[in-house]
C-alpha cells in the first residue's frame, strides 16, 4: 500500500510548522489533498519495466479451488491449513507476505495424502488420466502417460524429461507389491507436495524484460480472474502460443468474466477490497439492534456481490459503484431498508424511486463494517471512504497525541473528562486537520445507523447530515457524497490501484503509479470495471517480468 | 478416510469439550527416570496471551509474598493457590516502542542498550508482537516487517532435541481476520510467537488440527516390514520434493530462494518427524476433539491439546493467543453476552459500566488460567508425579489496563479514566507450574522496572537452555522465583 507521509499530506506546505493534513485540503476538484506520489511530469523518464515478483505460494483459496479443477475434490482442505497472512490493502494474495512455515508444509503434507487417495477412487478422475491400462500395456508406460498428463495440469506447464522420468520411478516403486494405484497415489501426492504445485515460479529475466510465455500468463490470468488454475482451453492457447496474441487474450478475458469462476474474484478482490469479508465477524448489539439476524447478515452481503456483479455483466461505468439507482434486494432486506414492494426470499434487482440509497456506500454490508457494535461512527466510516475508495490512508496520529479509541463525538462520551479529552484532541491542529477530512464524510452517512437502518433521529436529535469540506465544498447526505466520489478522479485511479495490486500479488511500489495512472487514462471518464481488467491485462504490466532484484 | 488412531483402543476425550478427563496410562508417558539418566529434566513451557491488558485493581494483592489474602478477581483460583505465583511489577519497554532503530541494531549486534524515542500510535500491534520477544517491532504496514525471535521459539530450539517431530505447538482461538493498527502491518497483531525476525510462526486454529497433527501416522500394530515399505514410500515422495526444490533455485532470483528455503525447512521438518515416528512413545490419544466448536469449547479443547501433548511427550512447548488485541470480540464468554466490545471499554469511559464489564472478562480468563492449571495437575507422569510440578505456564497480557504511567506498582490501582491509556508498564503475569524449582503460592512484587525479558531467561533457564539475556532489555533471571 502507498503510503501518505506527512509531508506528501502537506504538500509542498512547509513542515516546520504543525505537522497534519492541515492546509493540504482545500484542491477545488476533489476531496483529497495532493501528495507526492509521481504522476503528470514526474512519471517522464520513469523506468517502464515491469520489476519482479517474488514467487507466489498457492493461498488457501487457490488451493481449494486448484484441487477442485484439477482432481475434482470439493472438500476444501485448505481450510485447515494456517491462515494466510492479509496484505495492508487487505488482499491474501500478496506473494511477500505468504510466507512458508513448517506447520503449512506438514499441513500440505497431510493433504496431499489425502487428496490423493480420493482421487484414485474418483471415477472421473480415472476416466481422464488412468485410462491406461497397465495390466494390457507395461506399468511404466500407463505411467509415463499419466505423469505427462496429469503433470503439465498440476504443474501448469509441461514437464521435461528428467521430471517424467523420476514421477515414473515413484510410480513404479509405489506400484511394486502390485497395487498400481498406490503407485499412482503416491506420484500424485509427490506432485501436490512439489514447490512446482505450491508455488507458480516466473523464471526472471536474464537481461532487462521478457514477455511472459503462454503458460505463465495462463496461470497469472487464471489466478487474477479465477483463483484457480488454467482450464483446457487456455491450456491450448497456451500451447500454441496464440494467448499472447492481443486480441485472443482479451477474448480470453471477456470468457473469463462470464464463467461462473469469476465468482472468486468478487471474494477474493471484491469483497476484501471492499471489506465486505468482515461482516459475518460484525456484532451490532443485540440489545440496541434486535432485528440483526443472520438472515440479514447474508442479504447484506449477497446485496454487494449482486451488485458488484451486475455492473460487471452489464459493463456499466466505474462511477455506478457509488452511484446507483438500482440495488439488490430481498423482502427481509428490503423491510430492513424500508423499501416496499419487494416479496419474497429470493435477492432480485430493485430500481430505487428516490436518491435516499443507492451505491456501495449505502449498502448494509458496508455501514455495518464501518460501525461499532452499538453505535455508527464517524471515523471509521471517514477513514473507508477516504482508504479503500480513495486510496488516501491517513497518516497514523502524531507521536505524541494518544490516539482516541472511537468516534470521539458519540452519543457515549457525556462525561467533562473524556469531552475534555476529545476536545483538546480536535483543538490540538495536527488531529483537526485530519479529522476535518474523515468527519463530513462520516456526518453524510450518519442517516444510517450501525446496521445500515434509515434513521432521522439519533438519540432524539435530529440527524444533521450536512458536511463542509476544508475547501467549502458543502454536500449534504449519501447522494451528494456519492456524487462527489463519482467525480472525483481519484476514485477511479483508487480502483486501478487496488486492481493492479491484486492482479500482480503484490504491493505497488513508486513507478507503478504512473502506470496505473496511465491505465486509468486511457479508460477515460465512464470506463468500467470489465474495461479496466481489459487494459491492464493487456499491459506490459501484466505480461511481462523483470530481472531477479529489480524492484520498482 | 479412516485415520489409524480411530481404530484405538478406547476414547478418552469424547466431543463435548469442557472439562474432560484426560488419560493417565502409565506406558504412554516417557519413563521419568529413563530422561533424567538422560540429562532431560522433562521440562515443559507454557506461554498464555490475554489481549488488551487486564485490569489489575483486583488482581493485585496488598501483601507480598506467601499470606496474601486472595484478591477477588483471583477467587477461583483458590484451588490451585500453591501452584501460581502472581508477579507485579514487570514491564515490557520494548512493546511501547521506546527504542530507536540504532538501539536495535546495536543489541542485535550484541552491543549496549538503545535509547528512548517513539513510536507512536499502535500499542495494540506492539502489545501482541513484542509480548514474547521484548523486541521493538519496526513500524510498517508493508512487508518489510522486523521483530525478533519469541521465547517459545527459542525454548523450542532448544528443546526439539527431545521432540524433533514437533518441537512447538503455536495455537490461536481466532479463525477470522486481525487487521492492522495505526500504521502497523496485520502480522503484528496476529502473531505472538516468532521464529525469525521476519517470520511470525505459523498458528493453529482447530484443535482437531493439533490432534492430528500429534497424532497422525501413530499405528501401534504397525510391523517391522510394514514400517520399512512405509518409510520408503514416504522418504521417496519427501526426497523427489527436494530435488524439485532445488532444480527450482537454479531459475529464480534471491528473495524466490528464501521462499524455498522457508519451503525446504518445511520438507527438512517431515523428514525429521518421520524418522522420529520410529522412536514415538506408546501413547493412546483417544478420540479426535470437534472440529469447529465455538470460541470457549475451542480454547477449552486446546487446553486439551496442550495437556495430551505434554503427556504423551509430544512437545515440550506451547504458545496460545486468546484473541486479537484490539478485539471487539468476547462477546459471549462463558456463554453469555458479557461485553459487546472489549476493545473499547478497556478505554475505560468514565460513568459507565466499563470497568466492571472489563473485570468479568479477565476474570473469566484468570478462571480459564485455572483450568489449564487443574488439567496439568492432574495428569500424571510416569513416576506418578504431577504434570505441574516439570511446567512453567505464563498467564497475561502486555498492557496494564488501568493506565497509570509508572510508580510504585502497588501505588495507586484505581483504572484510570480520563481517557485511553495502553501502558506497557506494571504487566498483569501469572506464573504457574513449579519447573526450575519455581516456589509458588506468592505474591512476588519488582519495584525496580524489572523487564518482563529477565522473567524469560528464567523460564528458558528453567527448561535447560543455556541463555543469559533475551530481548532487548532480559540480562539476567528474575530475582525471587526460587
Amino acid at each position: 500500500m502507498r503510503i501518505w507521509t506527512w509531508a506528501g499530506l502537506c504538500g509542498a506546505l512547509s513542515v516546520g510548522g504543525a505537522l497534519g493534513c492541515e492546509g493540504s485540503i482545500g484542491t477545488p476538484e476533489g476531496l483529497v489533498p495532493p501528495d507526492e506520489r509521481p504522476n503528470g511530469a514526474l512519471c517522464d523518464g520513469i523506468d517502464p519495466s515491469p520489476g519482479y515478483v517474488t514467487l507466489h505460494r498457492l493461498n488457501r483459496a487457490e488451493y481449494n479451488n486448484t484441487v477442485r479443477d484439477l482432481l475434482g475434490d470439493a472438500s476444501n482442505p485448505a481450510d485447515g491449513f494456517p491462515t494466510d497472512n492479509e496484505s495492508g490493502d487487505g488482499f491474501l494474495n500478496d506473494a511477500d507476505v505468504l510466507t512458508v512455515g513448517t506447520l503449512a508444509v506438514e499441513s500440505y503434507d497431510g493433504a496431499a495424502r489425502e487428496l490423493a487417495q480420493a482421487a484414485i477412487a474418483r471415477p472421473e478422475f480415472r476416466s481422464e488420466f488412468l485410462a491406461c491400462d497397465p495390466s494390457s500395456r507395461s506399468v511404466n508406460d500407463c505411467a509415463t502417460d499419466f505423469v505427462e498428463r496429469f503433470g503439465r495440469k498440476a504443474w501448469r506447464r509441461p514437464l521435461d524429461d528428467a521430471e517424467v522420468t523420476k514421477l515414473v520411478r515413484i510410480v513404479e516403486l509405489g506400484a511394486r507389491d502390485g497395487d498400481y494405484d498406490e503407485g499412482i497415489a503416491l506420484a500424485i501426492r509427490a506432485t501436490l507436495l512439489s514447490p512446482n504445485f505450491m508455488f507458480r515460479a516466473e523464471e526472471h529475466a536474464r537481461d532487462g524484460v521478457r514477455e511472459l510465455n503462454g503458460y505463465e500468463l495462463a496461470s497469472r490470468l487464471s489466478y487474477f480472474l479465477w483463483s484457480t488454475m488454467p482450464d483446457d482451453e487456455l491450456f491450448a492457447l497456451a500451447e500454441s502460443g496464440d494467448l499472447t496474441r492481443d486480441a485472443v487474450l482479451r477474448a480470453q478475458v471477456e470468457r473469463m468474466i462470464d464463467d461462473p469462476r469469476f465468482d472468486a474474484f468478487l471474494d477474493e478482490f471484491a469483497a476484501r477490497w471492499l471489506k465486505v469479508t468482515q461482516l459475518p465477524e460484525a456484532a451490532p448489539s443485540a440489545e440496541l439492534f434486535p432485528d440483526f439476524d443472520e438472515e440479514l447478515r447474508a442479504a447484506m452481503a449477497a446485496e454487494t456481490r449482486l451488485f458488484i456483479r451486475h455492473i460487471i455483466d452489464n459493463d456499466l461505468p466505474l462511477s455506478t459503484l457509488v452511484r446507483a439507482d438500482f440495488t439488490f434486494l430481498n423482502e427481509r432486506l428490503a423491510r430492513h431498508y424500508g423499501i416496499e414492494g419487494v416479496v419474497g426470499d429470493e435477492m432480485r434487482l430493485v430500481r430505487l424511486t428516490d436518491t435516499t440509497r443507492g451505491g456501495l456506500l449505502t449498502q448494509g454490508s458496508i455501514l455495518t463494517v464501518t460501525s461499532h457494535p452499538n453505535r455508527t461512527s464517524l471515523v471509521r466510516r471517514g477513514k473507508y471512504v477516504l482508504d479503500r475508495l480513495l486510496c488516501a490512508p491517513l497518516p497514523p496520529p502524531p507521536a505524541n497525541v494518544e490516539a482516541l479509541p472511537d468516534d470521539p463525538t458519540g452519543e457515549s462520551g457525556e462525561t467533562l473528562t473524556l469531552r475534555e479529552r476529545v476536545e483538546a484532541h480536535r483543538a490540538n491542529p495536527e488531529c483537526a486537520s485530519c479529522h476535518a477530512l474523515m468527519d463530513p464524510i462520516g456526518f453524510a452517512l450518519e442517516n444510517f445507523d450501525a446496521t445500515g437502518r434509515w434513521r432521522d433521529f439519533d438519540d432524539g436529535q435530529p440527524i444533521d447530515a450536512s458536511g463542509e469540506l476544508p475547501d467549502g465544498t458543502r454536500f449534504e447526505g449519501a447522494a451528494e457524497l456519492g456524487e462527489i466520489l463519482a467525480g472525483d478522479e481519484r476514485f477511479m485511479t483508487c480502483v486501478g490501484e487496488k486492481l493492479t495490486a491484486y492482479a500482480l500479488g503484490r504491493s505497488l511500489r513508486s513507478q507503478d503509479y504512473c502506470l496505473v495512472d496511465e491505465l486509468v487514462d486511457r479508460l477515460g471518464q465512464d470506463g468500467s470495471l470489465r474495461a479496466l481488467i481489459l487494459e491492464l491485462v493487456t499491459d506490459e504490466l501484466f505480461r511481462t517480468v523483470g530481472e531477479q532484484g529489480v524492484e520498482r | 478416510m479412516k485415520k489409524r488412531w480411530e481404530i484405538s483402543r478406547r476414547a478418552f476425550l469424547g466431543g463435548a469439550g469442557a472439562a474432560i478427563a484426560l488419560p493417565y496410562l502409565e506406558a504412554m508417558v516417557p519413563s521419568v527416570e529413563r530422561a533424567k539418566a538422560a540429562g532431560d529434566d522433562l521440562t515443559r513451557l507454557v506461554f498464555l496471551y490475554v489481549p488488551n491488558g487486564m485490569i489489575r485493581t483486583h488482581m493485585t494483592p496488598s501483601e507480598e509474598g506467601p499470606g496474601y489474602t486472595t484478591p477477588a478477581q483471583l477467587a477461583g483460583l483458590d484451588d490451585v493457590r500453591d501452584h501460581f505465583n502472581i508477579l507485579t511489577g514487570l514491564s515490557n519497554r520494548p512493546g511501547g516502542g521506546s527504542y530507536t532503530y540504532e538501539g536495535v541494531a546495536a543489541a542485535r549486534a550484541g552491543v549496549a542498550e538503545g535509547f528512548r524515542s517513539s513510536d507512536g500510535p499502535g500499542d495494540h500491534a506492539r502489545d501482541t508482537a513484542t509480548f514474547l520477544t521484548a523486541w521493538r517491532i519496526k513500524k510498517t504496514d508493508g512487508s518489510d516487517i522486523e521483530n525478533n525471535i519469541s521465547v517459545d521459539q527459542v525454548a523450542a530450539n532448544h528443546l526439539r532435541m527431545f521432540t524433533p517431530a514437533i518441537p512447538s505447538l503455536v495455537l490461536a482461538t481466532r479463525q477470522g481476520s486481525y487487521g492492522g493498527d495505526s500504521g502497523y502491518a496485520p502480522i503484528y497483531k496476529a502473531n505472538i510467537s516468532w521464529t525469525a525476525p521476519q517470520t511470525p510462526a505459523d498458528k493453529e486454529t482447530n484443535p482437531r488440527n493439533v490432534f492430528e497433527r500429534l497424532f497422525a501416522g501413530f499405528d501401534a500394530t504397525e510391523t517391522e516390514t510394514e514400517r520399512a515399505r512405509r518409510l520408503e514410500r514416504e522418504g521417496s515422495v519427501l526426497d523427489s520434493v527436494v530435488d524439485d526444490i532445488a532444480t527450482l533455485r537454479g531459475k529464480l532470483g534471491t528473495a524466490d530462494n528464501q521462499k524455498l528455503d522457508e519451503y525446504l525447512a518445511g520438507i527438512r521438518q517431515l523428514e525429521v518427524k518421520l524418522a522420529a515416528s520410529e522412536g514415538m512413545p506408546l501413547c493412546d490419544p483417544g478420540s479426535p476433539p470437534p472440529s469447529d466448536p465455538g470460541f470457549a469449547q475451542r480454547l477449552d479443547l486446546m487446553f486439551d491439546m496442550i495437556t495430551l501433548a505434554f503427556q504423551c511427550d509430544r512437545t515440550r512447548v506451547a504458545s496460545l493467543l486468546i484473541e486479537k488485541s484490539g478485539t471487539y470480540d468476547f462477546l459471549t464468554v462463558g456463554g453469555s453476552p458479557i461485553a459487546s466490545n472489549h476493545h473499547q471499554m478497556t478505554h475505560l469511559e468514565a460513568g459507565t459500566a466499563d470497568v466492571e464489564r472489563v473485570e468479568a472478562i479477565n476474570r473469566w480468563q484468570i478462571d480459564r488460567f485455572g483450568d489449564l492449571l487443574r488439567k496439568l495437575r492432574d495428569a500424571r507422569q510416569g513416576d506418578g508425579s504431577s504434570l505441574l510440578d516439570r511446567s512453567l505456564v505464563l498467564f497475561g497480557g502486555g498492557l496494564d489496563g488501568t493506565g497509570h504511567s509508572s510508580g510504585d506498582p502497588l501505588g495507586d490501582l484505581t483504572p484510570q479514566r480520563s481517557g485511553p491509556v495502553h501502558r506497557h508498564t506494571n504487566l498483569p503475569l501469572l506464573l504457574g507450574g513449579h519447573a526450575g524449582g519455581v516456589r509458588s503460592g506468592r505474591h512476588l512484587v519488582y519495584r525496580g522496572r524489572e523487564p518482563l525479558a529477565n522473567l524469560y531467561v528464567s523460564m528458558l533457564q528453567a527448561a535447560g537452555v543455556p541463555v543469559s539475556e533475551f530481548g532487548l532489555e532480559g540480562t539476567g533471571p528474575l530475582d525471587g522465583l526460587l
